[in-house]
């Protein structure tokens, strides 16, 4: 069956599914408030005549709204791929159609990916919605830059799909997905200032960040989008972004073909 | 009789799944160490690198133990998220497994069977709360007041809300069909109405009253008062009779609720599709 065929396939069975369901899409206008409300009341009880000093001195205005909106929509695109990628072969386990599927002479990173390339459709209308909805609740605006801020922001996600295929790995041994995904999904994007300025962790961790391609993504959407201070120049974390997809890829595809021999050699594909 | 051989069945069965996949331990380990770390950096993000701004911060939440004012709320926040999703999924997750059909034709009281799951949830709640409360003493320093049996008393309290919210939740997931939905405007509301990370008069006077409906918003209040303030249980006494009042509201709703989707989906005969 050729590459093609299969994603297209599985963007069908995604697609089916998610429709299926559509209390999912409702969702989508009600999450954002749910998980900004607290940072943005917190703002409220920092803040003096609309102004919060302290963390205009780490950013460079007082935008925490634009902040928080912009860190939780790439946040978004992250926890799609960690969520899809591993959920859809737990799922699968325990439909008990993961070994069938596999059996079948196709490409393992294609029947991965298929089901990821809907999502990734399906986070896109949200994030539009997200902004939406932060637009009226919160008084969310971005200026014009967002066609530049979009071509940070791409090569940011095909970098992170090559992760999702590390992450499908780990899941694979531990026939679990639920804590794995959660745990690395969320200490990626803590790390990656996705809901504060990486200056204000400790310097370890600071160290951490600046390793992670995803802290360029979001330091430089926000630098576009808000005219907030960059931690270097823009050309830069660029650069750094796209170097990350060909490591992510390749120590994804690594990981995961290894994974995925031993466990037919062991034949463990059908247990979970 | 009958009825504890159910629960303890429920439960014993429940406990051999939850530790044939023991990777639920990292998250006890480190959920309650990473998710108040989120809203306490932001809050030195607002600070700036000076902490000034945490004077602001000071005056209006009433105390100048933030950290620990940050920690309460999520604790009580997480402790009703893991229940959500455990006890408040557990019917529906039962019927992804296609074992629930055979189960309810069981000639059993229903809810024993939903009392039996609600084991392992608290199990895990008590388990995140005592290694969260450790975590915090020992990494991030925070200074706790009050003693051991005040921390029962305010942990006791939230059981009937928590687990009357489960009981709604189960029920009305197992008619609806669809859990993430469910427990994210469970947890949504919460994480909105009730100041996990901000007192709840920052809010505007419509949210204030709605909030006023949710006992965890009194029940995060008496532990704050207790765990930080270093309040007595007397003292905190309005926040802790609201707190239980409305969650024994809850419960009761919460079994009320059970009996009429039991009923209806016997009718429609639709327990095993999903």
């Amino acid at each position: 069956m050729s590459f093609l065929n299969v994603l297209k396939a599985r963007f069908l069975i995604s697609m089916k599914i998610y429709f299926r369901y559509p209390v999912n899409v409702l969702m989508t206008l009600f999450e954002p408030l749910m998980w900004l409300s607290p940072f943005y009341f917190m703002g409220k009880a920092f803040s003096v005549n609309g102004r919060i000093e302290g963390f205009e001195k780490y950013t460079g205005n007082s935008d925490y709204i634009g902040f928080m909106v912009l860190g939780f929509m790439v946040s978004a695109y992250v926890s799609m791929i960690f969520w899809s990628v591993g959920f859809s072969l737990k799922d699968e386990m325990r439909q008990g159609v993961l070994e069938s599927n596999w059996s079948s002479p196709s490409n393992r990173i294609a029947l991965l990916l298929g089901r990821t390339l809907f999502q990734f459709l399906a986070t896109t209308f949200e994030v539009i919605l997200i902004g939406i909805v932060c637009h009226f609740a919160f008084g969310f605006t971005v200026n014009k830059n967002i066609l530049k801020a979009i071509s940070f922001l791409l090569p940011g996600i095909i970098g992170l799909f090559g992760l999702g295929l590390f992450v499908a790995s780990l899941v694979l041994i531990a026939k679990e997905a639920g804590p794995i995904v959660d745990i690395t999904n969320s200490t990626l994007n803590a790390l990656s200032g996705m809901a504060f300025p990486i200056k204000v962790m400790p310097r370890g961790f600071v160290f951490i960040s600046m390793i992670l391609p995803m802290t360029y993504v979001n330091d430089s959407i926000r630098a576009l989008l808000l005219g907030q201070t960059p931690l270097m120049p823009l050309y830069k974390e660029f650069l750094i972004i796209v170097i990350s997809i060909f490591i992510f890829w390749l120590v994804g595809s690594y990981a995961f073909a290894k994974v995925e021999r031993k466990c037919k050699e062991l034949g463990i594909l059908g247990t979970h | 009789m009958q009825s504890l051989r159910v629960i303890l069945a429920v439960a014993k069965k429940d406990l051999s799944t939850l530790f044939r996949y023991p990777t639920w331990f990292i998250s006890v380990i480190i959920w309650p160490l990473i998710f108040p770390l989120l809203y306490i950096l932001t809050s030195f993000a607002y600070a700036g690198p000076d902490k000034k701004g945490l004077i602001v911060f000071q005056k209006v939440a009433g105390t100048e133990n933030i950290m620990g004012y940050i920690v309460i709320g999520t604790m009580v926040w997480m402790a009703v998220n893991i229940t959500m999703w455990n006890y408040g999924g557990y019917l529906r997750e039962e019927q992804l497994r296609g074992t629930l059909e055979s189960n309810w034709l069981c000639p059993v009281n229903k809810f024993s069977i939903l009392l039996g799951a609600g084991i392992i949830s608290m199990v895990l709640s008590i388990m995140f709360s005592v290694i969260g409360i450790i975590e915090y003493r020992l990494i991030y320093g925070i200074k706790f007041t009050g003693n051991l049996i005040d921390w029962i008393v305010v942990f006791l309290i939230l059981f009937p809300g928590v687990y009357g919210l489960g009981m709604i939740f189960a029920s009305l997931i197992l008619w609806a069909k669809e859990v993430n939905a469910a427990v994210n405007v469970a947890r949504g509301v919460m994480m909105i109405l009730c100041g996990i990370t901000y007192p709840i008069y920052i809010m505007p006077n419509w949210m204030q009253a709605l909030a006023k409906f949710l006992p965890f918003t009194f029940g995060i209040q008496a532990a704050r008062d207790i765990l930080i303030m270093d309040k007595t249980l007397l003292e905190t006494a309005y926040n802790l009779i609201l707190c239980s009042g409305e969650g024994i509201i809850f419960l009761a709703l919460g079994m009320l609720i059970f009996k009429l989707v039991e009923k209806r989906v016997k009718i429609s005969g639709s327990l095993e599709r999903f």
